[in-house]
Protein backbone atom coordinates (compact mmCIF):
# COMPACT_ATOMS: atom_id res chain seq x y z
CA UNK A 1 0.00 0.00 0.00
CA UNK A 2 1.33 3.43 -1.09
CA UNK A 3 2.02 5.85 1.88
CA UNK A 4 2.54 8.55 -0.97
CA UNK A 5 0.18 11.66 -1.29
CA UNK A 6 -1.84 11.75 -3.97
CA UNK A 7 -1.05 14.08 -6.71
CA UNK A 8 -2.97 17.29 -6.72
CA UNK A 9 -4.68 16.50 -3.08
CA UNK A 10 -4.83 20.05 -1.20
CA UNK A 11 -2.89 19.33 2.38
CA UNK A 12 -5.29 20.69 4.92
CA UNK A 13 -4.71 24.34 6.31
CA UNK A 14 -2.89 24.46 9.05
CA UNK A 15 -4.37 25.44 12.17
CA UNK A 16 -4.20 29.17 13.81
CA UNK A 17 -6.03 31.03 16.43
CA UNK A 18 -8.83 32.76 16.24
CA UNK A 19 -8.06 36.40 14.32
CA UNK A 20 -9.77 39.78 14.37
CA UNK A 21 -13.23 39.65 12.83
CA UNK A 22 -13.60 36.15 14.12
CA UNK A 23 -15.27 35.31 17.99
CA UNK A 24 -12.60 34.42 20.27
CA UNK A 25 -14.53 31.44 22.03
CA UNK A 26 -15.77 29.35 19.25
CA UNK A 27 -14.48 30.92 15.75
CA UNK A 28 -17.10 31.57 13.89
CA UNK A 29 -17.66 34.89 11.93
CA UNK A 30 -18.96 37.71 11.49
CA UNK A 31 -17.99 39.16 14.89
CA UNK A 32 -17.73 42.27 16.73
CA UNK A 33 -15.20 43.66 19.33
CA UNK A 34 -17.48 44.22 22.02
CA UNK A 35 -17.20 44.39 26.25
CA UNK A 36 -19.47 43.41 28.76
CA UNK A 37 -19.22 44.14 32.56
CA UNK A 38 -20.92 43.09 35.57
CA UNK A 39 -20.86 44.34 39.20
CA UNK A 40 -21.43 42.21 42.37
CA UNK A 41 -21.16 44.57 45.58
CA UNK A 42 -21.06 43.74 49.34
CA UNK A 43 -21.63 46.86 52.25
CA UNK A 44 -18.83 49.33 50.89
CA UNK A 45 -16.71 46.98 48.67
CA UNK A 46 -17.87 46.39 44.60
CA UNK A 47 -15.73 44.51 41.87
CA UNK A 48 -16.67 44.94 38.45
CA UNK A 49 -15.72 42.25 35.81
CA UNK A 50 -15.30 42.66 32.44
CA UNK A 51 -15.30 40.19 29.27
CA UNK A 52 -13.76 41.78 25.88
CA UNK A 53 -12.93 40.82 22.37
CA UNK A 54 -14.43 40.17 19.24
CA UNK A 55 -17.65 37.76 19.78
CA UNK A 56 -20.25 36.14 17.23
CA UNK A 57 -23.90 36.88 17.36
CA UNK A 58 -24.86 33.99 20.25
CA UNK A 59 -21.45 34.13 21.74
CA UNK A 60 -21.93 37.49 22.56
CA UNK A 61 -25.93 37.36 23.25
CA UNK A 62 -24.87 34.32 25.51
CA UNK A 63 -22.14 36.73 27.80
CA UNK A 64 -24.42 39.79 27.69
CA UNK A 65 -27.03 37.76 29.24
CA UNK A 66 -24.56 35.66 31.82
CA UNK A 67 -23.28 39.70 32.57
CA UNK A 68 -26.78 41.13 33.39
CA UNK A 69 -28.17 38.19 35.16
CA UNK A 70 -24.97 38.39 37.43
CA UNK A 71 -25.20 42.38 37.76
CA UNK A 72 -29.41 42.12 39.05
CA UNK A 73 -28.27 39.15 41.17
CA UNK A 74 -25.15 40.28 43.34
CA UNK A 75 -24.91 44.47 43.03
CA UNK A 76 -27.79 45.28 45.23
CA UNK A 77 -26.40 44.19 48.34
CA UNK A 78 -24.07 47.38 48.73
CA UNK A 79 -23.16 50.77 47.24
CA UNK A 80 -23.09 49.32 43.96
CA UNK A 81 -26.56 49.29 44.10
CA UNK A 82 -26.33 53.15 42.63
CA UNK A 83 -24.45 51.06 39.45
CA UNK A 84 -27.69 48.90 38.76
CA UNK A 85 -28.93 50.78 35.79
CA UNK A 86 -25.93 52.00 34.70
CA UNK A 87 -24.22 48.89 33.74
CA UNK A 88 -27.17 47.74 32.19
CA UNK A 89 -27.97 50.03 30.18
CA UNK A 90 -24.32 50.22 28.66
CA UNK A 91 -24.55 46.47 28.29
CA UNK A 92 -27.76 46.85 26.58
CA UNK A 93 -26.29 49.59 24.13
CA UNK A 94 -23.24 47.34 23.29
CA UNK A 95 -25.37 44.19 22.82
CA UNK A 96 -26.93 46.27 19.65
CA UNK A 97 -23.33 45.56 17.76
CA UNK A 98 -23.88 41.92 18.36
CA UNK A 99 -27.47 41.82 17.50
CA UNK A 100 -26.79 43.53 14.18
CA UNK A 101 -24.67 40.52 13.04
CA UNK A 102 -25.18 37.67 10.95
CA UNK A 103 -25.95 34.34 12.58
CA UNK A 104 -22.18 32.47 12.97
CA UNK A 105 -20.83 30.33 10.30
CA UNK A 106 -17.85 28.45 11.33
CA UNK A 107 -14.34 29.17 9.72
CA UNK A 108 -12.33 26.92 8.04
CA UNK A 109 -9.29 26.49 9.90
CA UNK A 110 -9.53 28.22 13.08
CA UNK A 111 -9.20 26.50 16.14
CA UNK A 112 -11.20 27.96 18.85
CA UNK A 113 -11.84 27.24 22.81
CA UNK A 114 -15.47 25.89 22.09
CA UNK A 115 -16.42 23.52 19.17
CA UNK A 116 -19.71 25.59 18.43
CA UNK A 117 -21.02 28.75 19.58
CA UNK A 118 -22.59 29.48 23.33
CA UNK A 119 -25.78 28.83 23.72
CA UNK A 120 -27.62 32.08 24.00
CA UNK A 121 -29.67 29.95 26.95
CA UNK A 122 -32.93 31.77 28.47
CA UNK A 123 -34.23 35.39 27.85
CA UNK A 124 -32.86 37.76 30.44
CA UNK A 125 -36.61 37.93 32.42
CA UNK A 126 -36.80 34.29 33.06
CA UNK A 127 -33.28 34.17 34.70
CA UNK A 128 -33.16 34.66 38.64
CA UNK A 129 -31.22 37.93 38.35
CA UNK A 130 -34.55 39.22 36.79
CA UNK A 131 -37.26 38.08 38.96
CA UNK A 132 -35.17 39.36 41.89
CA UNK A 133 -34.54 42.83 40.77
CA UNK A 134 -38.30 42.88 39.83
CA UNK A 135 -38.99 41.68 43.56
CA UNK A 136 -37.00 43.90 45.12
CA UNK A 137 -37.85 47.09 42.77
CA UNK A 138 -41.74 45.83 43.97
CA UNK A 139 -40.86 46.06 47.77
CA UNK A 140 -39.19 49.36 47.13
CA UNK A 141 -41.90 51.33 45.57
CA UNK A 142 -44.17 49.68 47.72
CA UNK A 143 -42.39 50.83 50.85
CA UNK A 144 -41.85 54.07 49.77
CA UNK A 145 -45.61 54.69 48.70
CA UNK A 146 -46.82 53.89 51.72
CA UNK A 147 -44.48 55.49 53.57
CA UNK A 148 -45.53 58.58 51.00
CA UNK A 149 -49.11 58.15 51.58
CA UNK A 150 -48.47 57.68 55.94
CA UNK A 151 -46.43 60.74 55.39
CA UNK A 152 -49.17 62.55 53.68
CA UNK A 153 -52.10 61.66 55.98
CA UNK A 154 -50.02 62.56 59.17
CA UNK A 155 -49.98 66.20 57.52
CA UNK B 1 18.54 36.84 19.01
CA UNK B 2 18.23 36.62 22.71
CA UNK B 3 15.47 38.98 24.76
CA UNK B 4 16.65 40.37 27.95
CA UNK B 5 13.85 42.11 30.68
CA UNK B 6 14.08 45.62 30.66
CA UNK B 7 14.46 47.49 34.24
CA UNK B 8 10.38 47.78 34.76
CA UNK B 9 9.75 44.29 36.26
CA UNK B 10 12.91 44.86 38.25
CA UNK B 11 10.98 48.43 39.70
CA UNK B 12 7.53 47.32 40.32
CA UNK B 13 8.77 44.73 43.29
CA UNK B 14 10.44 47.42 45.37
CA UNK B 15 7.78 50.29 44.17
CA UNK B 16 5.18 47.84 45.70
CA UNK B 17 6.79 47.19 48.85
CA UNK B 18 7.49 50.87 49.20
CA UNK B 19 3.82 52.05 49.23
CA UNK B 20 2.94 49.08 51.53
CA UNK B 21 5.09 50.92 53.85
CA UNK B 22 3.43 54.19 53.22
CA UNK B 23 -0.20 52.48 53.32
CA UNK B 24 1.08 50.79 56.57
CA UNK B 25 1.43 54.26 58.00
CA UNK B 26 -1.55 56.24 56.24
CA UNK B 27 -3.73 56.44 59.39
CA UNK B 28 -0.39 58.53 60.83
CA UNK B 29 0.33 60.49 58.44
CA UNK B 30 -3.03 61.47 57.48
CA UNK B 31 -3.76 61.89 61.23
CA UNK B 32 -0.71 64.42 60.88
CA UNK B 33 -2.56 65.80 57.87
CA UNK B 34 -5.58 66.60 60.12
CA UNK B 35 -7.54 64.14 57.99
CA UNK B 36 -8.67 60.24 58.51
CA UNK B 37 -9.92 57.40 56.53
CA UNK B 38 -13.97 57.83 56.38
CA UNK B 39 -14.68 54.17 57.03
CA UNK B 40 -11.75 53.40 59.86
CA UNK B 41 -7.82 53.35 59.91
CA UNK B 42 -8.48 49.33 58.57
CA UNK B 43 -8.56 50.61 54.86
CA UNK B 44 -5.09 51.98 54.91
CA UNK B 45 -3.71 48.46 57.30
CA UNK B 46 -5.81 45.81 54.09
CA UNK B 47 -4.43 48.25 51.14
CA UNK B 48 -0.93 48.21 52.75
CA UNK B 49 -0.96 44.13 52.92
CA UNK B 50 -2.54 44.04 49.33
CA UNK B 51 0.33 45.93 48.27
CA UNK B 52 2.46 43.77 50.55
CA UNK B 53 2.03 40.32 48.75
CA UNK B 54 1.96 42.08 44.88
CA UNK B 55 5.26 43.46 45.74
CA UNK B 56 6.65 40.38 47.52
CA UNK B 57 5.09 38.34 44.41
CA UNK B 58 6.60 41.24 42.06
CA UNK B 59 10.13 40.81 43.39
CA UNK B 60 9.94 36.76 43.31
CA UNK B 61 9.15 36.82 39.57
CA UNK B 62 11.80 39.35 38.86
CA UNK B 63 14.54 37.20 40.77
CA UNK B 64 13.10 34.16 38.63
CA UNK B 65 15.54 32.96 35.21
CA UNK B 66 14.09 34.56 32.30
CA UNK B 67 15.28 34.29 28.61
CA UNK B 68 14.35 34.19 25.18
CA UNK B 69 16.40 33.15 22.47
CA UNK B 70 14.92 33.17 18.75
CA UNK B 71 17.31 31.16 16.39
CA UNK B 72 17.34 28.93 13.01
CA UNK B 73 16.67 26.21 15.43
CA UNK B 74 14.00 27.46 16.76
CA UNK B 75 12.73 29.40 20.37
CA UNK B 76 14.21 28.41 23.07
CA UNK B 77 12.57 29.62 26.55
CA UNK B 78 13.79 29.88 30.48
CA UNK B 79 11.49 30.73 32.82
CA UNK B 80 11.89 29.56 36.60
CA UNK B 81 13.92 26.30 36.74
CA UNK B 82 12.40 25.39 33.25
CA UNK B 83 13.60 25.33 29.92
CA UNK B 84 11.24 24.66 27.17
CA UNK B 85 12.69 24.29 23.30
CA UNK B 86 9.90 24.92 20.44
CA UNK B 87 12.16 23.74 17.23
CA UNK B 88 11.20 25.64 14.17
CA UNK B 89 9.07 22.47 12.83
CA UNK B 90 7.19 21.48 16.20
CA UNK B 91 5.86 25.59 15.40
CA UNK B 92 2.24 26.02 13.79
CA UNK B 93 3.07 29.93 14.51
CA UNK B 94 4.61 32.33 16.46
CA UNK B 95 2.76 35.66 17.03
CA UNK B 96 3.40 38.85 18.77
CA UNK B 97 -0.59 39.62 20.11
CA UNK B 98 -2.70 41.54 22.61
CA UNK B 99 -3.32 40.19 26.39
CA UNK B 100 -6.17 38.49 26.90
CA UNK B 101 -9.00 40.58 27.69
CA UNK B 102 -7.47 43.18 26.53
CA UNK B 103 -9.30 46.66 25.17
CA UNK B 104 -9.28 47.29 20.91
CA UNK B 105 -7.20 49.83 21.55
CA UNK B 106 -4.15 48.19 22.97
CA UNK B 107 -1.44 47.49 20.95
CA UNK B 108 0.02 43.82 20.74
CA UNK B 109 2.77 42.79 22.81
CA UNK B 110 2.82 39.13 24.33
CA UNK B 111 4.80 37.01 22.10
CA UNK B 112 3.05 33.55 22.04
CA UNK B 113 4.09 30.27 20.35
CA UNK B 114 1.38 27.95 18.90
CA UNK B 115 2.35 24.09 18.53
CA UNK B 116 -0.29 21.47 16.97
CA UNK B 117 0.91 18.58 18.82
CA UNK B 118 -0.07 17.51 22.30
CA UNK B 119 3.47 16.90 23.70
CA UNK B 120 4.11 17.81 27.65
CA UNK B 121 6.57 20.43 28.14
CA UNK B 122 8.36 21.37 31.19
CA UNK B 123 5.71 24.73 31.10
CA UNK B 124 2.10 24.70 30.85
CA UNK B 125 0.26 26.06 28.31
CA UNK B 126 -1.38 29.76 28.53
CA UNK B 127 -4.10 29.08 25.90
CA UNK B 128 -5.36 25.55 25.22
CA UNK B 129 -8.01 25.30 21.95
CA UNK B 130 -9.06 22.17 19.79
CA UNK B 131 -6.22 21.23 18.31
CA UNK B 132 -3.55 23.93 19.41
CA UNK B 133 -1.69 24.99 22.87
CA UNK B 134 -0.38 28.96 22.98
CA UNK B 135 2.20 29.75 25.17
CA UNK B 136 2.88 33.34 26.30
CA UNK B 137 6.68 33.26 25.85
CA UNK B 138 7.54 36.81 26.64
CA UNK B 139 5.68 40.32 27.35
CA UNK B 140 7.45 42.87 24.84
CA UNK B 141 6.30 45.92 27.03
CA UNK B 142 8.82 44.49 29.67
CA UNK B 143 12.30 43.29 26.98
CA UNK B 144 14.85 45.65 26.42
CA UNK B 145 14.26 44.23 22.40
CA UNK B 146 11.78 46.52 20.60
CA UNK B 147 8.91 44.93 19.42
CA UNK B 148 10.07 45.70 15.65
CA UNK B 149 13.09 43.59 16.60
CA UNK B 150 11.58 40.88 17.68
CA UNK B 151 9.69 40.74 14.99
CA UNK B 152 12.39 41.09 12.38
CA UNK B 153 14.07 38.52 14.04
CA UNK B 154 10.57 36.15 13.86
CA UNK B 155 10.31 37.16 9.89
CA UNK B 156 14.09 36.00 9.35
CA UNK B 157 13.34 32.69 11.25
CA UNK B 158 10.04 31.98 11.56
CA UNK B 159 9.21 32.51 8.10
CA UNK B 160 5.68 31.53 7.56
CA UNK B 161 4.79 30.76 10.55
CA UNK B 162 5.10 34.19 11.70
CA UNK B 163 2.13 35.70 9.84
CA UNK B 164 1.72 39.55 8.93
CA UNK B 165 0.68 41.49 11.76
CA UNK B 166 -3.10 43.08 11.58
CA UNK B 167 -2.22 46.23 13.95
Amino acid sequence: MSTMPTPGAVPPPALRPPADGECQFCGSHPAAHVSFQSMTSIVILYVVSAQRGWMCRNCGLSLYRHHANKTMLAAWWGVGIIGIPIFLGIDRLRLRRILRLAPPQPTPGVAASLPAPLDPGKPLIQRPGAILSIVLVTVLVLVIGCGALAFGASE
Amino acid sequence: MELERNWKPYAKGPALLVLAVVLAFSPEILSAMGREFTFGNWVGYVMALLALIGGLGAVRESRQAFAVRIGEQGINWTRGEATVDFAWSDVTRVAVEKKPNAGKLEKPSILTVWVADQTERALSPDIELTGLRGYHVADLKSTKQSRDQVEAALRQYGGDRYPAPAN
